[in-house]
């Protein structure tokens, strides 16, 4: 009789547990929507037209997955890292250096057909981002620096020298000064390329939830000092996440170069970072929740084209909007409701 | 009669669960009136109640004859003042800035620090203390921290004080000295409850023996008119209590490990171990004793491998493994009970099967993916054979008790069939039942023919259950003492306190008094 109450319990604990991260966006939803309202505007309209915008027609849907895809890979570089205690906040950096690998890839081989290219480019991405990615977690090891704070410093550093090159490199296009670009032009489809995307978010989830790996990487998260007591490799495994975590801020941005951009210019990336740790944080619990979280954020973006056309409300709102659900997503209400519940009180 | 305290019938429920079932409690001022029971047995929950920390679902308390019904901050102000377990002090600030956080004089808006510090100074005078206030408390050791939550209690003006196990982490030496301290504490007239699961001190220091049990008042006792086994039976409601001894001393078996002249510099360039030779056979408990801090851990987990020697030879098996990761360490039959296990023992957040699987996972694989069934199986023998009680499935191991905590170390440690076993003060903050399970563990162990090296704290449970003992003193072997003498009972505590205190006193006639630092 009291076991089964508990396993109740324990169900409506894991159901919160769920439905955490939609709660956390429909309170984000809400109190940006007071925002909007209190400057004048009509919220109501213009989440309708958000929502329009994001999946009212073909081309918006396309461009909602357009946008969500990349904030999926961030989300998981992110996830990735955290998991096991890592706090990978160097995004932006390292995605610039995939940027310019990718750029220098095609000075260097720009000559070979296209497919083996592609291909090169990829895997320099994959590289020059787990680097990137993998310094601060040296740095952790060898000096006993906060990863953050390595982290932060080196996107400055990143950013400004990829600004240098974009002035003054070789690789840089004479004339063009403020660009590099590539040759690639999407040659794969869009449809592939969610396919692609789906089976890695697929992937992740599985190795994450049901292989050795993924269990080693959730204990180290657990308790370190436990992890390294029972015989794992505690830092060599830090190591190859921050690796993974950097490749995958890679893989994003070549996918945005091949598809959308075509060129590395100052700033064409911003902000992309925070949305993968956002789409992160709500799926904190599964990896369901980072894909929803992603595509909340992603059809923000695509809806906001619309939103300053059909109304008077700014787009700006978007903004704001991914800003309370960045916030809320952070605190996780829902986690306090559950531990509340949880709460024993004996000793 | 008067009582300055007066807890009548309360109950306390947590949701279905009655942690306090109508119990009365009273406390007469100048009286030491000792809180005993098991782990769980509501004695904390008790006191937390007086504490203002929960409130009562039924029943009184008055306070010096009147009605009260407060939170934290009214129990400081009717007196009554509580020393945790787990210190609350911030290390880096200063004894003095840590007695007077959040109760400081203040003069002109700012902090009075003289008159802080005569006040504190007085007290400390009072009690014949000498501690620097202006030392980072975390440099002071543990029974002097201890001593300054005392202080900082009586600064508060507190005539009522809870001290809550407080003798758990001190040394024999240090527990003197704090009773020494409650004797005056009576003797000026303030009461003291005193929760301890040790009998002996109980015993010695209470005026008055209150004993819970399943948050029932099983016993009361006055002083001098009870035995610890009177004591032990009302805690644990059975008849007889007998610790489990190891009854099979001074057999020679085959050399399992061999350690040769281990030394270990820490970061600080201090040696915590110095040319420490030793070695372990198999089906023997070797007990390592001595005061925390001569170079235990350091060799416990050079051991392990969670650090690696500065110089020295680990030989198991006729294997070198001095150099060898964690891992191959374990692979090679090495287990390990760690002292700690809240932080090395266990995934706390994590649920039994990914805590018993650890380190071992990729036995538990098919088809490259974890085999949740496996490790089910797995995990519900565990539970069987050990005894393992409160698991609920996917519920993390933090919900369980300690002595179930430290069941679920033991079965993973045992479960792989370990050569050598490290255990570490496997029975620290454990109730007596859980404590003689794991006895009785170590022991079936021994049985089998595993090489234990038992660390401990505890020098009743050395003297209980190792076959050979050896003593450090600021790592190095104070004293060696061997089964017959264990046996004939050759060695008193006091020969092996002296031990501890780095006067060796060899059998062999082999004196090194002059330790050098």
């Amino acid at each position: 009789m009291i076991q089964t109450y508990k396993a109740k319990l324990h169900d409506k604990n894991q159901l919160f547990q769920l439905l955490g991260p939609v709660f956390s966006i429909i309170i984000a939803f809400i109190v940006a929507g007071l925002v909007v309202w209190a400057t004048g505007g009509d919220p109501i309209e213009a989440y309708t037209v958000l929502a329009k915008g994001a999946f009212g027609s073909l081309s918006g849907i396309k461009n909602t997955i357009r946008y969500t895809i990349p904030i999926i890979m961030l989300g998981i570089s992110f996830a990735i890292c955290s998991k096991c205690g890592y706090f990978n906040i160097g995004q932006e950096g390292q995605m610039y250096a995939a940027a310019i690998a990718v750029a220098a890839v095609q000075r260097i081989f720009g000559d070979l057909p296209m497919v083996p290219l592609m291909f090169i480019m990829i895997i320099a991405a994959i590289l020059a981002g787990g680097i990137i990615c993998i310094i601060p977690a040296i740095f952790k090891f060898l000096f006993n620096v906060n990863e953050v704070i390595t982290a932060m410093l080196i996107n400055y550093i990143i950013l400004l020298f990829t600004n240098y090159l974009l002035l003054y490199s070789p690789i840089a296009e004479v004339g063009k000064s403020t660009a590099m670009s590539i040759r690639i032009s999407p040659v794969i489809s869009g449809s592939l390329l969610l396919i692609v995307s789906i089976i890695i978010i697929l992937v992740y989830g599985l190795i994450m939830k049901r292989t050795t790996p993924g269990y080693r990487l959730k204990i180290v998260g657990y308790n370190q000092r436990f992890a390294k007591a029972s015989g794992i490799n505690t830092i060599r495994l830090i190591l190859i996440v921050a690796f993974l975590g950097g490749a995958f801020s890679g893989i994003s941005v070549a996918g945005e170069m091949f598809g959308v951009y075509h060129k590395v210019y100052n700033g064409f990336v911003e902000n992309l970072g925070f949305y993968g740790m956002t789409a992160a944080l709500i799926g904190s619990k599964s990896t369901l929740g980072l894909v929803l979280g992603a595509l909340i954020l992603g059809s923000l973006q695509s809806g906001a084209v619309t939103l300053s056309v059909m109304t008077d409300v700014p787009s700006e709102l978007v903004l704001v909007v991914q800003g309370f659900v960045m916030l809320f997503a952070t605190i996780n209400i829902m986690q306090y409701f559950t531990k509340t519940l949880d709460k024993k009180g004996v000793e | 009669m008067d009582y300055i305290v007066d807890m009548r019938q309360i109950t306390k429920k947590f949701g279905s669960f009655i942690a306090n079932n109508s119990i009365d409690f009273n406390l007469m001022s100048g009286e030491t009136h000792a809180l005993v029971g098991e782990n769980g047995a509501g004695k904390t929950t008790l006191m937390r109640m007086l504490y203002g920390q929960y409130q009562p679902t039924s029943g009184e308390i008055y306070i010096k004859g009147n009605k009260e019904s407060y939170n934290i901050s009214r129990a400081l102000s009717l007196g009554i003042g509580m020393v945790h377990q787990n210190f609350m002090q911030i290390p880096d600030m200063s004894v003095l800035e840590n007695i007077i956080l959040g109760h400081a004089p203040i003069k002109n808006s700012f902090i009075d620090y003289k008159a802080a510090k005569d006040k504190v100074q007085r007290l400390l005078d009072r009690f014949n203390m000498k501690i620097s206030l202006s030392k980072p408390i975390g440099s002071l050791s543990v029974g002097e921290r201890q001593k300054i939550e005392i202080i900082k209690t009586l600064y508060l003006g507190a005539n009522i004080l809870i001290l809550d196990e407080p003798t758990a982490v001190l040394t024999p030496q240090e527990s003197d000295e704090l009773f020494n301290i409650i004797e005056e504490l009576k003797a000026e007239g303030k009461s003291v409850i005193f929760i301890s699961h040790k009998l002996k001190e109980v015993i010695t220091v209470a005026d008055r023996i209150t004993v819970l049990r399943h948050g029932k008042v099983s016993a009361n006792y006055l002083k001098g008119e009870v035995t610890e086994t009177d004591i032990a039976r009302a805690m644990i409601g059975k008849k007889e209590v007998a610790l489990f001894q190891n009854q099979s001393r001074g057999k020679l078996e085959d050399l399992v490990c061999k350690f040769e002249k281990l030394r270990f510099i820490d970061d600080d360039g201090v040696p915590k171990l110095r040319d420490l030779s030793f070695d372990i056979r198999a089906g023997e408990i070797l007990g390592i004793g001595g005061v925390e801090g001569n170079g235990q851990t350091e060799l416990l987990n050079s051991i392990i491998g969670m650090n690696y020697l500065s110089s020295g030879k680990i030989i198991l098996d006729g294997k070198n493994i001095t150099n060898l990761s964690i891992a191959e360490r374990r692979k090679l039959g090495v287990g390990y009970v760690s002292e700690d296990r809240m932080t090395t023992g266990l995934a706390l957040q994590a649920d039994i099967g990914d805590n018993v699987i650890s380190g071992i996972e990729d036995d538990f694989t098919s088809y490259t993916f974890l085999n949740k069934r496996k490790i089910d199986e797995f995990t519900a023998k565990l539970i069987e054979d050990f005894d393992i009680r409160g698991i609920e499935e996917g519920n993390p191991v933090s919900n369980l008790s300690g002595g179930n905590m430290q069941k679920i170390v033991l079965a993973r440690e045992i479960s792989r069939k370990p050569k050598l076993l490290l255990a570490s003060q496997p029975t620290r903050g454990l109730d007596i039942g859980a404590i003689n399970f794991v006895r009785k563990i170590l022991l079936e162990e021994k049985e089998k023919g595993t090489a234990i090296l038992l660390i401990s704290a505890n020098l009743e449970e050395l003297m209980s259950l190792s076959d050979r003992m050896i003593i450090l003193y600021e790592g190095r072997i104070a004293g060696e003492i061997t089964s017959y003498d264990i046996e004939n009972k050759l060695v008193s505590e006091a020969d092996i306190g002296l031990m501890m205190g780095g006067i060796s006193e060899r059998k062999d006639g082999e004196n090194d008094t002059n330790i050098q630092s």
